[in-house]
């Protein structure tokens, strides 16, 4: 093993003295600096944007006055570790309102970024290392075949040097090289994690951040495994880095778009059907619900209600219910104060019809989306079917669920978590009998009385300024909480075995060819 | 005699079998991109068609459509696919439409839905292929051109005869070139005769010419990136250190370059987002004078209250326009940086002077937008023109956000026939606005090859042959 330090020493120094390690050095160091620090300006502009979005919607809450109103605003923190590798973290959104009147698909609102920007790729740390793994190739790839072309490794080998000692080194020598960039990519954005002072960290934080180094070593440590089969075939420096470039790519750019391109379809014939579908679902449930045997009062228009509040039926939000209460049904949703009893009672008995046929419609539409979002995701996984065996794939795979903003975090774990709790916010619902008169109006039922000129002085005042209404209180209602989900990458495992095949193959072929070429 | 070193040059890059067999590669893949553009064209055609119909349908629906109806009437309305993706395919996560009604137009956004679980790729266009590949074989078989003939010592030889150095320089150069070019256009001769006999893509003159167009910026970047690569040759000894040099610009220029510069766009000229536009816009509203509307007012002649009312919901919409139109502008000036500083890169400038002659992407929604704005202010002079035309209307405008208080009662009470209403027309853009609009980019692609080529050629000129 006496050889083997000494060749490694030697290597290191012919390395670390090559004009392509201090450019890869230096690359990696600007490119750190630059990517990291915009991307990390970007994650504080989200936080901030995030924290802002709380402080309202926390204010909409405390107006909560009816139950039709009760709502439970859930938002996603931006990731921090986004910054390795942004997946789908920002664009599937990172709002959902756990309400009755709402389903629980996400919106965006700390949507910042210029939608015109997509033309750009985003660079993050991951997509460094994915450019640095060019840098390598081309460093391994003319190691073996440069010494070949200049005969220094005849001389070698007219020595007692052994094959595996000499093949083991200048991988070693490499993984070095490859490391100390790394190193300094991964500390440049780790310093200016540190420096930001907005930014909050919690200790599982950089033992992800570890793993995520280790995975990006094992990923370009397989294309110095490449380069040095490269090199082992070529009698020629340029030659084997010029096959190892075209083999980049081929495995990094050519086959993966190739395949994207093929399998990209658009999705608007589904997504046009799925709205056609939804439209569907609204008239028959709205004829549904009219076509009800209900004895209801003609509503004439003339009310002596006093009108307190009007739900803004502008807003998005209210949009499935202001959808489906069309003609005369938003009468009632908009009047949530006191009036006559029969105008009450009326209401209370369209309400009573009107849940199970709409509970039922928000299910249809469920699973219409959820149709949509198969479809979809058929696309991707097809897609991914055709390209998990790249390094590339298996690498991004990794480091996003290291990362957790891949699909199975970000949109499946997350979604179905925020359908549970959906569950329980309905069953405290209940438990509170929200789904009766209180759904509408807060002035107790026992209250009611015929005509406007019985009610007292005080339940006027109370029930008929918007700033005297009762306000529904939130202190015992279910929280989210959502359970950081650490998994294992499996990804990383398939990037290991990648790793000692291509070793065992290397090896094998280098212990085969001649020495005195 | 430069044909002599030209034909000789070719013949040694004919018999080089990796040379073909890279060109044949190239040639598949145009091919393979022209045939999946059409199938992409075909079904975003659907798509668009569908749209229109969707369009046409709301003015059916209403029986008797009176001039309020189009005033009250948002249309949705969308950029028609290109028929020329092929060249540069449109991105799908760029806004293709917009949503216009009488008094205002929405941000950019999308008519369709997109899959936002798909991995985000590099589409196999001609634009792209010419980029990323045929600048990569251009690499591979240009480094060590001088550099590699100086080693093996036949540079000597050539120039020991008596032959001059700038024929040498251009043999070499119009050999590359032409195989280079090669696929290029074998790719565009096949699938061109494919469109002629599928009926996905029926191409016109102007198609024609505007391929033209392509095809000349195409043998203009590849007399870039050739000269790109013999100049690195000539400015190094070594064909091992000029084969890593090239590769260095080849990712600077192609990879770093491109997908850097718009960071610094998104820091410098930064764009608010849309809730936080949103609260900008409640927080002026607050300060509009209140006013509420009284049912009685209408169907009666406008008295002052109705015009005090008018003056609020006017308040209102001036507001709205400057918040959103300030947006757009915003959105649009970001967008314009980062694509001035992506032109560093001669690839990028190849790549944004495609988009406009494919009429995709950013400069395609900007044709796009322009069209739809005009388009609104042709349905607005219809509308005053049918509304001065009737003596029984206030001919008072306004838009109230509530749900109560419309002008309905003030305006032309007319009905329309639904022929005679202005609808959008996609024009797809023309041949002298691609070379006016892009003349920056011309001038660009010229100087880069002009300052390339004297620097090539005085390089050349005094390259030690030793």
């Amino acid at each position: 093993m006496d050889n083997f330090f000494t060749l490694l020493k030697s290597e290191l120094r012919n390395q670390t003295h090559s004009f392509i390690f201090i450019l890869m050095m230096l690359v990696s160091l600007l490119m750190a600096l630059t990517c990291g620090y915009i991307q990390l300006a970007d994650f504080t502009e989200r936080q901030s944007a995030y924290q802002e979005e709380l402080r309202v919607s926390s204010e909409k809450q405390r107006e909560t006055m009816v139950y039709s109103q009760f709502s439970i605003p859930i938002l996603i923190a931006p990731n921090l570790l986004s910054v390795f590798h942004k997946g789908i973290d920002e664009s599937t959104g990172n709002k959902v309102d756990i309400s009755p009147v709402k389903l629980t698909d996400f919106q965006t609102t700390t949507q910042r970024r210029n939608p015109f920007l997509s033309i750009f790729s985003d660079m993050d740390v991951s997509g460094i290392v994915k450019i640095l793994s060019l840098f390598t190739l081309i460093l391994a790839a003319g190691l073996i075949s440069g010494e070949r072309e200049n005969n220094v490794y005849r001389l070698l080998f007219a020595n007692s040097v052994k094959k595996t000692e000499y093949y083991l080194s200048k991988y070693c020598a490499t993984g070095v090289s490859v490391l100390l960039s790394l190193i300094v990519l991964f500390l440049s954005i780790a310093l200016l994690i540190v420096i930001n002072p907005m930014i909050q960290i919690t200790g599982i934080f950089w033992i992800k951040v570890l793993f995520v180094f280790l995975v990006s070593f094992l990923y370009l440590s397989v294309f110095i495994f490449f380069g040095l089969l490269l090199s082992v075939r070529s009698y020629n420096a340029g030659s084997s880095i010029l096959w190892g470039v075209l083999l980049w790519i081929t495995i990094s750019f050519i086959y993966p778009n190739l395949v994207s391109t093929l399998i990209n379809k658009p999705m608007d014939t589904e997504s046009r059907n799925m709205n056609r579908e939804i439209k569907r679902i609204e008239d028959n449930s709205f004829n549904e619900f009219t076509s009800l045997p209900l004895k209801l009062e003609p509503f004439d228009g003339m009310f002596h209600m006093p009108i307190i509040d009007r739900f803004d039926s502008n807003v998005e939000e209210q949009r499935l219910l202001t959808r489906l209460n069309r003609q005369d049904f938003t009468s009632i949703y908009a009047f949530i104060g006191m009036s006559e009893k029969y105008i009450l009672e009326n209401d209370l008995a369209r309400w009573e019809s009107l849940f199970p046929i709409y509970f039922k419609y928000q299910q249809d539409i469920r699973s219409q989306r959820d149709m949509l979002h198969q479809k979809q995701l058929k696309q991707q996984n097809l897609n991914h079917r055709f390209t998990c065996f790249l390094p590339d794939i298996l690498y991004e795979q990794s480091v996003s669920s290291l990362s957790n903003t891949d699909i199975a975090y970000r949109d499946q774990y997350i979604q179905d978590e925020l359908r549970l709790f959906r569950y329980q916010v309905f069953d405290y619902l209940n438990s509170k009998k929200a789904f009766s008169e209180k759904f509408y109006t807060q002035f107790p039922k026992e209250q009611w009385k015929d005509n406007w000129d019985d009610y007292l002085e005080d339940e006027r005042d109370n029930y008929s300024k918007k700033d005297n209404y009762p306000k529904i209180s939130y202190d015992d209602a279910p929280v989210f909480l959502l359970k950081q989900k650490s998994r294992f990458p499996f990804g990383f495992l398939f990037v290991i075995g990648m790793n000692l095949l291509l070793f065992f193959v290397g090896l094998v072929s280098f212990q085969n060819i001649k020495n005195d070429i | 005699m430069i044909k002599y070193i030209f034909l000789k040059e070719l013949q040694s890059a004919l018999l080089n079998k990796r040379l073909l067999f890279s060109c044949l590669v190239l040639t598949i893949l145009m091919f393979v991109g022209g045939l999946v553009s059409e199938q992409q064209y075909i079904s975003l055609n659907n798509e668009y068609e569908e749209l229109l119909l969707e369009n046409s349908s709301q003015f059916d629906e209403i029986q008797e459509f009176r001039l309020f109806d189009l005033v009250s009437m948002e249309q949705n309305i969308g950029k028609a696919p290109s028929d020329l993706s092929f060249i540069s395919q449109n991105n799908k996560a760029l806004p293709n439409g917009i949503r216009i009604d009488y008094f205002r137009a929405s941000i950019p956004q999308k008519y369709d839905s997109y899959n936002n679980y798909f991995r985000n790729f590099v589409a196999l266009d001609w634009t792209n292929i010419i980029i990323y590949l045929v600048s990569f074989v251009c690499l591979c078989f240009a480094y060590d051109a001088f550099s590699g003939e100086r080693q093996s010592g036949t540079l000597k030889l050539i120039l020991s005869g008596p032959v001059s150095r700038w024929k040498i320089l251009m043999g070499k150069l119009l050999s590359l070139w032409c195989v280079l070019l090669m696929p290029v256009v074998l790719g565009i001769m096949l699938s061109l005769s494919y469109f002629q006999f599928s009926p996905g893509i029926m191409l016109s003159m102007t198609d024609y010419a505007k391929i033209i167009l392509f095809v000349l910026f195409a043998i203009l970047i590849v007399g870039i990136n050739i000269l790109i690569f013999f100049s690195i040759s000539l400015l190094t000894s070594n064909s091992s250190v000029s084969s890593i040099m090239c590769l260095l610009v080849w990712i600077v220029f192609v990879f770093v370059l491109p997908n850097v510069n718009w960071l610094i766009a998104n820091n410098l000229s930064p764009v608010p987002g849309i809730e936080e536009q949103n609260r900008k816009e409640e927080s002026l509203l607050k300060n509009v004078n209140q006013a509420t509307w009284s049912s009685a007012w209408e169907n009666n002649p406008p008295t002052g209250d109705v015009y005090k009312w008018k003056e609020v919901c006017d308040q209102r919409e001036r507001i709205h326009k400057n918040v959103w139109n300030g947006y757009v502008n915003l959105i649009f000036q970001q967008s314009d940086m980062s694509i001035s500083l992506s032109k560093i890169s001669p690839f990028m400038v190849f790549k944004w002077i495609n988009d406009r002659i494919a009429d995709t992407n950013y400069y395609g929604y900007r044709n796009f937008y322009t069209q739809a704005l005009s388009y609104q202010n042709s349905l607005r002079a219809f509308i005053h023109d049918k509304d001065a035309g009737d003596p029984e209307s206030y001919h008072l405008f306004w838009n109230s956000t509530e749900p109560y208080g419309k002008c309905e009662t003030f305006i032309s009470k007319k009905i329309l026939q639904s022929d005679e209403i202005p609808h959008f027309n996609y024009q797809s853009i023309s041949l002298k606005v691609i070379v006016s609009d892009g003349v920056n980019e011309i001038i660009l692609l010229l100087v880069w090859f002009i300052l390339l080529f004297i620097g090539t050629f005085f390089a050349f000129y005094r390259y030690d042959a030793r």
